[in-house]
């Protein structure tokens, strides 16, 4: 199945969180005490709220309503409410990552990364559909992700001024069309 | 001592006492009740800010009125390290604090009428909100890019930086997603791991962790 491009592999920082999204899913993306990459469902299995709107603790990621922990591989391994009672085999929903050239790839089952042409521009936000997007862009230069149904995110490479102009013009016409 | 007319729900009462805990001054705050009151529309209080806005300070004998003008006023008056409104950058801060200004109409506009229920036209202040994030966020990558972390290329936080904060990060409040604009995401945690900062509600729910290397 298709991967896509979630973040810029610079911008996953020690102790800090990414948010992204793949079509319809919320991502949470942060970087180990391992140096390793995760990306999540942004989404706690105990009550639903926004993981990325915890705290990336190194060894762990924790839960902002009820401080659940989650180790590097999603694994829930506290749950301060048990007092230290056996937590059940919980996990986050985990998606396979890769970097490559300087990007984040994830994929709902195998992520296989494509090539990409150069250095990682600004990403640019489109208010429009990928199958639009895709109509104007040259997909060999630009990764898109679809970002919700209607939106979509443009991963540029290339000489950054001159990418940041061509698809400010490009998101104009899309957004105005 | 400086007196605040002060609402801890407003961002515009954030800047002022973000910016007087940076510097160190004392002040009493004089809590307005804005929303459900409207206190600060009261003869009392347009006494004191004829345009019923908030926040006002008064020091000296002075009532200064407007958040923006505020800071100015403060890092003028009291800050000795002239770091908070460095005099050589006048034209770029002024740019920042009137940009602040354009988020106070928009975005906070947004928040006002989801929070507190004002009529206004919500789909437009959202749309202007969106086009702000994406200049800022732009600004910041670029910015970035030449290994500066702030608006101004300086290695601190300005009083630009001070204005343009607390509407983007309650900008979800206002019901506009913060999720596509990731260099404005690190911005703002860098602004809240500043020494001496303090949340207001809806800012950030958990303290930061160590700093980021």
């Amino acid at each position: 199945m298709t991967s896509y491009v979630v973040a810029l592999e610079k911008d996953v920082r020690p102790n800090s969180i990414v948010r992204s999204m793949m079509g319809d899913k919320p991502l949470v993306i942060w970087r180990g005490a391992s140096g390793a990459i995760h990306v999540w469902l942004d989404r706690c299995p105990h009550r639903s709220v926004r993981l990325s709107a915890g705290r990336n603790m190194g060894d762990y990621l924790e839960g902002v309503y009820h401080g659940w922990r989650f180790d590097e591989s999603g694994l829930v391994t506290l749950v301060p409410a048990l007092q230290g009672r056996t937590v059940e085999d919980i996990r986050a929903t985990v998606y396979s990552t890769t970097v490559a050239d300087g990007f984040v790839w994830a994929s709902h089952d195998a992520c296989t990364p494509a090539k990409s042409a150069g250095e990682p521009c600004y990403p640019v936000h489109i208010a429009a559909p990928i199958e639009q997007v895709r109509q104007r862009v040259d997909t060999s230069v630009d990764h898109l992700t679809p970002w919700g149904k209607d939106e979509t995110m443009v991963y540029p490479t290339g000489n950054p001024e001159q990418r940041r102009a061509e698809l400010s013009a490009i998101r104009l016409r899309l957004e105005e069309s | 001592m400086i007196q605040l007319h002060d609402y801890p729900l407003s961002g515009n009462c954030f800047k002022v006492r973000f910016l007087m805990d940076q510097l160190d001054l004392e002040y009493q705050s004089t809590l307005v009740d804005f929303y459900p009151g409207y206190e600060h529309k009261s003869p009392r209080f347009l006494k004191i800010n004829p345009l019923g806005q908030l926040p006002a300070i008064e020091d000296n004998g002075q009532t200064i009125r407007d958040a923006q003008a505020i800071l100015v006023y403060l890092a003028a008056a009291y800050d000795v390290s002239g770091k908070w409104f460095p005099r050589e950058r006048q034209g770029e801060i002024y740019q920042w604090l009137a940009f602040a200004d354009e988020l106070t109409g928009s975005i906070s506009a947004a928040r006002l009428h989801d929070a507190m229920f004002y009529r206004l036209d919500v789909t437009k202040a959202r749309a202007r909100g969106t086009k702000l994030l994406r200049i800022i966020d732009e600004h910041l990558w670029f910015a970035e890019k030449e290994g500066h972390d702030w608006l101004l290329p300086l290695p601190h936080p300005t009083i630009a930086d001070v204005a343009c904060l607390p509407y983007i990060a309650l900008a979800e409040e206002g019901g506009i997603d913060l999720a596509p604009y990731a260099s404005v995401a690190r911005w703002m945690e860098r602004f809240m791991r500043l020494e001496k900062f303090k949340p207001m509600p809806g800012m950030m729910p958990l303290e930061m962790p160590k700093e980021t290397p």
